[in-house]
């Protein structure tokens, strides 16, 4: 039998964690399931990455992964030239956004968690329902207690568990549930403990943590949350514990950060499970007919520096599942030409979101030491939700380990800037110790909530395998605009509070809000959701509550596109939780519904 | 002046440039008394020895210029007489037109392990090496770590670090 | 030599540049060094190898006869490695029992050249870290199968005592049952439980995969501690969790023994050592032997391997449990042969708080890198390797072949089975070649192993080299000060700055023999990473993660 009659009993597109979550799942049924993945596959160690990283200058979240080719990505270099609107340059055609969309990612195996800084936060329950408590965005068709609550394993694990103890999280509920009513919604089943105790929290978040302790923002309490992580706080599942390295984003070098390569290596253990890299999805195929997909098309490239594009192939699956992101995936289905017919009133593609992400920064009056430890270990999480959702964003408040390496390109910048005024010698190392052990940075991400004109669709440009790029409309409205002013309030008050010089300066980014007087520089939080997303009836969602698509009974979208809204949490957690539901589904409809 | 020599008055200006002591930048040439010995010890090398650097970084400045400039600048700290002091014959360097941004230069190779071009004006060329990235001694003024080379121990970033000079010796 | 008449100069110009003077604590450090340095002297400073006869006392420390300008980066490895040499030779002499060398006889004197060594008498792992955190069993009593199981963290898999041991091919029964086997003195099958998935990934950073030799076999570790160890993780409890926590609180800091040196005069801080006078008074005489841990290698001999002498060789019981992810339905255990292919030895001394890192290879392990493309030695025969194979690498094109190096096999893995394709044995070639003072000094140390017998198995091993701390901490203090805790006396430099810098073996650090800061092997930079299981510091050393 040839390759093109094998049938999978699952073909899933993407090797990021929600397919790595599928494979390893339905692999360990017994199901046979055929990964495609666009990009390179698993590097064998990652030496060559981390070169990489030592070796650029500009130590950009890419910087490890080489450029590609055929499987393009929206990237940062992209973003920081003047020609980002220009629709011949770059990958994301940005011509048409009023704002252009700030948020990367990687394709290749593993995904763009290569690169994730490892937070680990639970929606809250609220989050769910934004429409019903503040009339605002929409609804999910699921609570918060069906991932987070409810037993769905022998053992009583909720999705959230069961996607925690796949990453290796390290946290612990006493510290997540500050603030929490105690007659409040339950946040966790009662005896759920994280995999691994808390990261001790950084000397930097030390000094916001004993600064913050009694302070109000709008009545509200500013609490400090240590940050639920994927890295290991102990050795867990034969990776290491976390040295510090202060290099989650762009590559930890020990893997103690977990990435979805460890799923896929454990997916990979089952023989049911394969994969064909560098193979790109073309277009979905629909069973003549029917209401069912019946083979991905797809088509392979041998190196990405030759053009050697292989004639299109088929891999034919029971089940087809769509991994791909909150991009590539409404990418494919608009291309594979199907979405006007049956995916009703074109919802693919459309409430695009991401957390728009704020940053200020400062010197503290006191030697913080930053630069140490994993990129942030807290933050301050008290105001992610509230009345004030029915008037603008939440946002939570991430404090970095980094000091300015963000805004400023720190260390560098500020040696450079003491060098160019003729500072040398013993000043100049006792100049850069003042200046470098005293930086503070804190970055709000901002809810965003869906609007159908922020959309991904096909562009007429097209990318070196002959398939459209995605076009982009992406813009913030005044909802979030008061978020930023919310932020930048709340940043006034709290620098002054802990004596902060606060040094923000406009960076004069692409990504930038002005509004009511104010102008807000902003950046992608990487957070790339919507586009797919779920509901009650297609007349504005594009899957059900089960990931399924409510037009084709086989065809299954996993990942943050499918989120209705975004909350303040970065998505990885629930869309991990989610692939565990929709691994659930799968299995079930597979045994014969 | 012989390649030992001039490396060896390569590190008194890096030295007083960077305004860490040479011992920092062989700490192994002092603990084990090895004078002289670290560029010329073949395929040996230990970690946290950024002198091993010295004679890639001068090749850099060899490259630039012909090498006139580097050649004069250690010519003139070779030749330096008590009681003119170094810091007064880099205040020197640093008004003139071409030894100014070269001081520049040897300072952000050392600080950075980044080569920029003297004339270029702050625009970077190149990371040296990966070597070099996390040899290079601004992490350790700030009492930390390269981003990425953290040879710390798990949850050392919840203390307060050592002290500056544990990282480094400060010249006088 | 010649840069000694440079000193002076370079000395009085480094000096006035810092500002007249270095550092003062560096400066009373040097001088401690220095006089530390000149009260070991024992003897000439040239190279004197070749009249070290071989000993069976493992060194308490490292020792260097050079003194002042002679002690170079050079000359320390050399000296360091001479260390590693005498620490190997230590350690593989024949044993009487419970780990004890037998003074009666020499390395490799049996007519086959093998012999039974003291550390195959020392402590698996396995029979350390128990279930519950139990106490292991004394030093020199003998683990029960039953307290063992479940073996390593292979919690599910219910070990039957009654199940038959297989032959090598496991095909037929061996005839004995598994706890049949495991009492008998012969296999002494305690420390010979292959349990491949647990280590090789601990070691790395990627859970990057096994090596399969030319045979089809997959390779087997194990990890064993000597009684200065073990003593210090029983009496101190840190077989358990609670005993780690309870430790912690105490005393802050987890901090091996340290292996020293007796002293001519122990009233005094700075007293040179007692000599042994049975050699020429040029190696102090060890008072304790601090902690050693080991980790070796062994694959499964072919019956022509085995009958070749080139192998230190054991027969035993090799365990592979029951694996459902792939295939592996039903626990297996078979009576091979195994062939000592790599050993690390890790020890701890008083003037080497970073532990010493030696590593040890079988000879014909691989080629290096250059080598790749030689088929046939000088004779014109074929070159045969236990894990490259020369031919079927040369069959390949040229960019092919050179994409099958250092590669693991690809997923799912069958350690109970033989890899029948030669795609999925493994190409392994040493990226960085030995230096030629190594190479040198291997060569010495075979002669010496074939003056005792021209057949001993030991004139088949290879020193790789030994990584070791340029500034190891707490260096300088007086013998009473050297406690060996790095925490406390080297806090912003856990290092010590190693030396060199990068350093593998090539059947346990297969995949990662590169030169990239953080993620190529180091011995010493990945284990500064290893926590205990309470979650702190557990000085280099990754089995304190072992507690339940």
């Amino acid at each position: 039998m040839s390759k093109n009659e094998t049938v999978y009993d699952v073909v899933i597109v993407g090797t990021g964690i929600s397919g790595a979550i599928l494979a390893k799942e339905l692999g360990g049924k017994g199901y046979s399931v055929l990964l495609l993945e666009a990009g390179v596959p698993m590097p064998h160690g990652r030496e060559a990455l981390v070169e990489n990283f030592f070796l650029d200058i500009r130590k950009l979240p890419e910087s490890p992964f080489p450029d590609n080719k055929f499987a393009p990505s929206a990237n940062v270099k992209d973003l920081i030239t003047p020609s980002v609107r220009d629709p011949s340059h770059g990958y994301l055609d940005q011509s048409d956004a009023t704002i252009p969309f700030g948020s990367t990612y990687e394709r290749r195996a593993g995904g763009t968690m290569w690169h994730w800084m490892g937070t680990s936060l639970r929606f809250l329950p609220n989050d769910f329902r934004m429409k019903d408590t503040y009339g605002r965005g929409t609804n999910w068709p699921i609570a918060y207690k069906e991932l987070a609550i409810e037993s769905r394993r022998e053992d009583g694990s909720s999705y959230y568990d069961l996607a925690e103890d796949e990453i290796g999280v390290s946290a612990n509920v006493a510290d997540q549930t500050i603030g929490n009513p105690k007659d409040g919604e339950p946040l966790y089943r009662s005896s759920r403990k994280y995999p691994m105790p808390a990261i001790p929290l950084s000397t930097v978040d030390q000094f916001f943590k004993n600064g913050v302790r009694g302070m109000k923002f709008d009545g509200l309490d500013v609490w400090h949350y240590a940050t639920p992580a994927g890295r290991n706080s102990r050795p867990y599942k034969n990776r290491r514990a976390c040295a510090g390295n202060t290099n989650c984003v762009p590559i930890c070098p020990i893997q103690a950060k977990y990435d979805p390569t460890v799923t896929l290596h454990a997916a990979f253990n089952y023989r049911g499970v394969f994969a064909h890299f560098q193979s790109i999805a073309t277009r979905l195929l629909v069973r003549e007919g029917t209401n069912e997909i019946d083979s991905v098309e797809f088509i392979q490239y041998g190196s990405s520096t030759e053009k050697s594009l292989s004639p299109p192939q088929i891999a034919r699956g029971r089940v087809v599942v769509l991994a791909a992101n909150g991009i590539e995936t409404p990418k494919l289905l608009l291309n594979s030409g199907i979405g006007n017919r049956h995916f009703k009133n074109g919802n693919i593609g459309r409430n695009l979101m991401d957390h728009p992400f704020y940053i200020r920064w400062g010197l503290a009056p006191e030697k913080v030491y930053p630069y140490r430890g994993p990129l942030s270990t807290g933050g301050l999480d008290g105001l992610r939700d509230g009345a004030f959702r029915k008037d603008r964003s939440a946002f939570r408040i991430e404090i970095g380990n980094d000091g300015w390496r963000l805004p400023k390109s720190d260390p560098a910048d500020t040696l450079i800037d003491l060098v160019d005024k003729n500072v040398f010698g013993k000043d100049l190392v006792l100049q850069l110790n003042d200046i470098l052990t005293r930086q503070v940075r804190i970055g709000f991400e901002l809810e965003q909530l869906p609007d159908p004109n922020n959309r991904v669709s096909l562009s007429t440009h097209k990318d070196a395998a002959g398939i459209p790029r995605p076009k982009i409309q992406y813009s913030v409205s005044e909802y979030e605009s008061k978020g930023f002013a919310a932020a930048a309030r709340l940043t006034n008050d709290l620098f002054a509070r802990l004596g902060i010089d606060d040094k923000s300066t406009n960076r004069d980014l692409v990504t930038t809000k002005e509004w009511q007087g104010g102008k807000y520089d902003f950046m992608g939080a990487g957070h790339i959701m919507g586009t797919c997303r779920m509901g009650i009836s297609s007349a504005d969602s594009v899957v059900d509550r089960n990931q399924r698509s409510h037009d084709y009974t086989n065809l299954f979208i996993v990942g943050s596109s499918v989120f209705p809204t975004g909350g303040t949490a970065n998505p990885t957690l629930t869309l991990a939780a989610l692939a565990f539901w929709a691994s659930d589904t799968i299995d079930a409809k597979l045994k014969g519904k | 002046m012989d390649v030992n020599q001039r490396e060896e008055i390569f590190l008194q200006l890096s030295a007083s440039l960077t305004g860490i002591a040479v011992s920092s930048f062989a700490p192994i040439d002092r603990g084990a008394n090895i004078p002289g010995q670290i560029a010329k010890v073949g395929d040996l090398e230990a970690r946290n020895s950024p002198i091993r650097l010295a004679p890639v970084y001068l090749q850099l400045l060899d490259s630039w210029n012909d090498g006139k400039a580097i050649e004069e600048a250690l010519a003139r700290t070779a030749a330096i007489k008590a009681p003119r002091t170094i810091q007064e014959l880099i205040n020197e360097f640093m008004q003139h037109a071409e030894l100014g941004p070269l001081c520049k230069s040897i300072i952000k190779l050392w600080y950075l392990g980044v080569w920029y071009a003297p004339d270029q004006h702050g625009i970077a060329s190149h990371v040296v090496s990966s070597q070099a990235y996390v040899e290079s001694l601004v992490w350790k003024v700030m009492q930390a770590h390269p981003a990425g080379y953290s040879m710390g121990v798990f949850g050392h970033w919840s203390d307060i670090p050592p002290s500056l000079d544990s990282f480094v010796t400060i010249v006088k | 030599m010649e840069y000694m008449a440079e000193k002076p100069h370079h000395r009085t110009t480094i000096n006035a540049i810092d500002g007249c003077v270095m550092n003062k604590a560096i400066n009373a450090s040097i001088a401690l060094c220095l006089a530390l340095f000149q009260s070991e002297v024992g003897a000439q400073s040239q190279d004197s190898t070749d009249l070290i006869p071989l000993r069976c006392d493992i060194p308490g420390d490292f020792f260097s006869p050079a003194k002042g300008n002679e002690r170079t980066l050079d000359r320390l490895q050399h000296d360091f490695d001479i260390y590693s040499w005498e620490t190997f030779i230590a350690i593989n002499w024949p044993t009487i029992s419970n780990g004890e060398p037998d003074k009666s006889l020499v390395i490799g004197s049996a007519s086959n050249g093998d012999n039974h060594t003291c550390w195959e008498e020392w402590k698996s792992v396995l029979e350390v870290f128990l279930k519950d955190g139990a106490k292991p069993p004394e030093w020199d009593q003998e683990s029960s199968l039953s307290a063992m199981l479940p073996i390593g963290k292979f919690e599910a898999d219910k070990i039957d005592p009654n199940k038959d041991v297989l032959t090598a091919d496991g095909k037929k029964s061996a005839g004995m049952t598994v706890n049949q086997a495991f009492n008998n003195p012969d296999y002494r099958f305690v420390n010979k439980i292959g349990k491949m998935h647990s280590w090789f990934a601990n070691e790395q950073s990627l859970d990057s995969g096994p090596l399969v030799d030319r045979n089809g076999r997959y390779l087997r570790y194990e990890i064993l501690i000597n009684k200065d160890a073990f003593e210090y993780v029983v009496r101190n409890r840190l077989y358990s969790i609670q005993g780690q926590q309870d430790y912690i609180d105490t005393n802050r800091h987890f901090v091996f023994p340290s292996g020293s040196f007796k002293l001519a005069d122990e009233s005094k801080p700075f007293s040179d050592f007692e000599y042994d006078a049975s050699v020429n008074n040029r190696r102090p005489v060890t008072k304790s032997d601090g902690a050693i841990i080991l980790k070796a290698a062994w694959k499964e001999l072919s019956e022509k391997e085995a009958s070749s002498g080139r192998f230190h060789t054991r027969k035993t019981v090799v365990y592979t449990p029951m694996d459902s992810k792939n295939n592996t339905q039903e626990q297996s255990f078979r009576l091979v042969s195994l062939g000592l292919v790599g050993l690390h030895i890790v020890h701890k001394s008083s003037d080497v708080a970073q532990w010493n890192w030696s590593t040890f290879e079988h000879v014909d392990n691989c080629p290096d890198f250059s080598d790749r493309d030689r088929q046939f030695d000088g004779a014109g025969k074929r070159i045969e390797y236990s894990f490259f194979d020369p031919g079927s690498f040369h069959a390949l094109g040229q960019l092919e072949r050179e994409r099958k190096l250092n590669i693991p096999p690809e997923r799912p893995w069958t350690p109970d089975k033989i890899e029948s394709e030669l795609s999925r044995r493994t190409q392994v070639v040493r990226m960085t070649p030995k230096t030629p003072d190594v190479i040198s000094l291997n060569e010495k140390f075979h002669a010496k192993f074939r003056e005792v017998n021209v057949n001993s198995v030991w004139q088949y091993y290879d020193l790789v080299s030994t990584q070791w701390p340029t500034r190891p901490a707490g260096f300088g203090k007086p013998h009473g000060d050297k406690d060996g805790d790095v925490l406390k006396h080297s806090p912003a430099d856990i290092l010590g700055g190693p030396a060199p810098v990068f350093l593998a073996n090539t059947v346990m650090e297969t995949y990662i023999q590169g030169r990239t800061p953080n993620t190529s092997s180091s011995c010493m930079e990945c284990h500064a990473n290893a926590l205990s299981k309470s979650g702190h510091f557990s000085d280099f050393t990754f089995i304190l993660d072992r507690a339940k």
